[in-house]
This record gives structure tokens, C-alpha cells and sequence, in this order.
């Protein structure tokens, strides 16, 4: 059973080398003001990978790579 | 800086938008496109930018950038299969024309059935849109839109997922010309 971060990890990469796709998830309009709209996206990636852990610059992800993780924590909120 | 909020995640739960955005998409990775498609596909309803979010639940946004032919045909035929209307961000002086040669005839079919955004014109990112190439970015792609659509496109998205910054010429030149949401890697949004 892979742990958690090899999951994350196993998604991130493999989006970036094979260009499929992962589901993001993203604030709409009517959203974004519930949160801090102002929020650094880095940042927030950033505090978010680590409560689990994952360390992005250790995954050599490029920054736009690094909201990726943003997304694959957020994909466990979809049904 | 600011950290992640309860609130992000509140807002997050509620209604989130999840989105599938695809670029080259080859041979060998068709069927795990037909997984996510599907996948998505039944989350919740298609994301329109000008309907307000449902009281709870995700709403889906497919995309596909860059105007790659194999892509682009790919992805117009399993959406509109699996009853997605997609949105479609095409380049019109695309650094590789062998994979990009879609024909204005060709977006218009696929624009019968889908959505077509604005996405520059050689895939500039709003900082490297200045005075001198605003016109070739800017403003002749979303006109080349509207001449193959019928209409003005309402939402644009720049390369590398950058949100609005009123500050930059690209900015403000495309919601001049009628650009109205904005994808980003954080969000879709109404452009002040």
C-alpha cells in the first residue's frame, strides 16, 4: 500500500512526464470570497504539502507544477 | 504571506470547480483520458461561468489548450460522447504547427458543439504581452474567434494559470475586448 506521498508524488509526476490529465480543483467566483482571495498560491501549496509531508522542491517540480499539488490534495474533495 | 484558510477550504467543499485541462494528449494515453472524462463526467454539472454555483457540489470544467489537432479532435469527439460540452483554448501561431494545424473550418465544428477561449496568439504569458505585441496577442485572437464563432469569446486563460492583474496591458486589453473570466491554476474568475 503505497503511503499517501508516494501517491501524491506517483499523480504530480506522472501528469507532468505523460500529459494526462488529473482533475484540479478550483475556487469560481462565488467561491474565491469564502477564502483569501489574496492568498500567495505558492505559498498555499506550499503550507498545504506540508501537513503532508511532501517537500516540493524535493520533487523538482516547476512552480506551476508545484498548484498541481494544490490539486491532487484537493481531488479527495470530489465525490 | 497568507496561509491556507479554513475558509479556502470551506468554499473548496461547498462548490468546487473541478477541472481537467489537457494539452498534447498522445496515443498512448487516450484511454487514460477516456478514465478521467468519465470520471469527471458524472460529478456534476458542466461549469458555465455566467450561472451562480449551486448550493453544494462540484460543477466540471474540461479544457484543452494549446489547439493540438490530435488533441483537439480527440478531445471534441469523447466529450461530446460523453455529453460534455468542453471548452477549447486554441493558439493561432502555435510554436509547432505539425501538431497545431487545426483549420479556422475545423473550429467552427468544433465550436457547433463546445467553447472556444482566448489563449493569445504564440502562447505569450500576460507579462510578455506589451505595446508592441498586443494587437498580434491580444486583440487579433479573440477577433479570430468571434469571426469563426459568431461571438465574442468570454473567457480567456493565459499561459502558466496566472489570475487577473489589472496592472498588466494584456489584462486590461483583453477585458476591453469583451473578455470576461479569467482560468487560472487557482481559480475561475469574473474579471473586475
Amino acid at each position: 500500500m503505497p503511503s499517501e506521498q508516494s501517491h501524491l508524488k506517483r499523480m504530480i509526476l506522472s501528469q507532468s512526464v505523460e500529459g494526462t490529465a488529473i482533475p484540479m480543483v478550483l475556487f469560481s467566483d462565488d467561491t474565491l470570497a469564502q477564502g483569501d482571495a489574496s492568498a500567495d498560491q505558492p505559498e498555499v501549496v506550499a503550507s498545504a504539502a506540508a501537513g503532508l509531508g511532501v517537500d516540493p522542491d524535493a520533487l523538482e517540480l516547476f512552480s506551476y507544477d508545484a498548484y498541481r499539488l494544490q490539486s491532487a490534495l484537493g481531488e479527495g474533495l470530489a465525490p | 504571506m497568507n496561509k491556507w484558510t479554513p475558509g479556502h477550504s470551506a468554499a473548496l467543499m461547498r462548490s468546487p470547480i473541478v477541472a481537467l485541462n489537457f494539452h498534447e494528449i498522445a496515443a498512448e494515453h487516450r484511454d487514460s483520458v477516456r478514465r478521467s472524462l468519465r470520471h469527471v463526467a458524472g460529478m456534476g454539472p458542466r461549469f458555465d461561468p455566467d450561472e451562480p454555483a449551486p448550493a453544494d457540489g462540484p460543477r466540471v470544467f474540461v479544457a484543452f489548450y494549446d489547439g493540438m489537432r490530435d488533441a483537439a479532435f480527440f478531445g471534441a469527439e469523447e466529450c461530446e460522447r460523453l455529453g460534455i460540452k468542453a471548452y477549447f483554448f486554441p493558439l493561432f501561431q502555435h510554436y509547432d504547427p505539425h501538431l497545431a494545424n487545426v483549420t479556422d473550418d475545423e473550429w467552427r465544428q468544433i465550436a457547433a458543439v463546445h467553447e472556444i477561449g482566448f489563449h493569445t496568439a504564440t502562447h505569450a504569458t500576460v507579462a510578455e504581452v506589451t505595446p508592441l505585441t498586443v494587437e498580434r496577442e491580444v486583440v487579433e485572437p479573440i477577433a479570430r474567434i468571434e469571426a469563426i464563432t459568431g461571438v465574442r469569446p468570454r473567457i480567456g486563460a493565459w499561459k502558466g494559470g496566472t489570475r487577473f492583474d489589472a496592472d498588466q496591458l494584456g489584462n486590461r486589453t483583453a477585458r476591453e475586448h469583451g473578455i470576461r473570466h479569467l482560468v487560472s491554476n487557482w481559480s475561475i474568475e469574473r474579471i473586475p
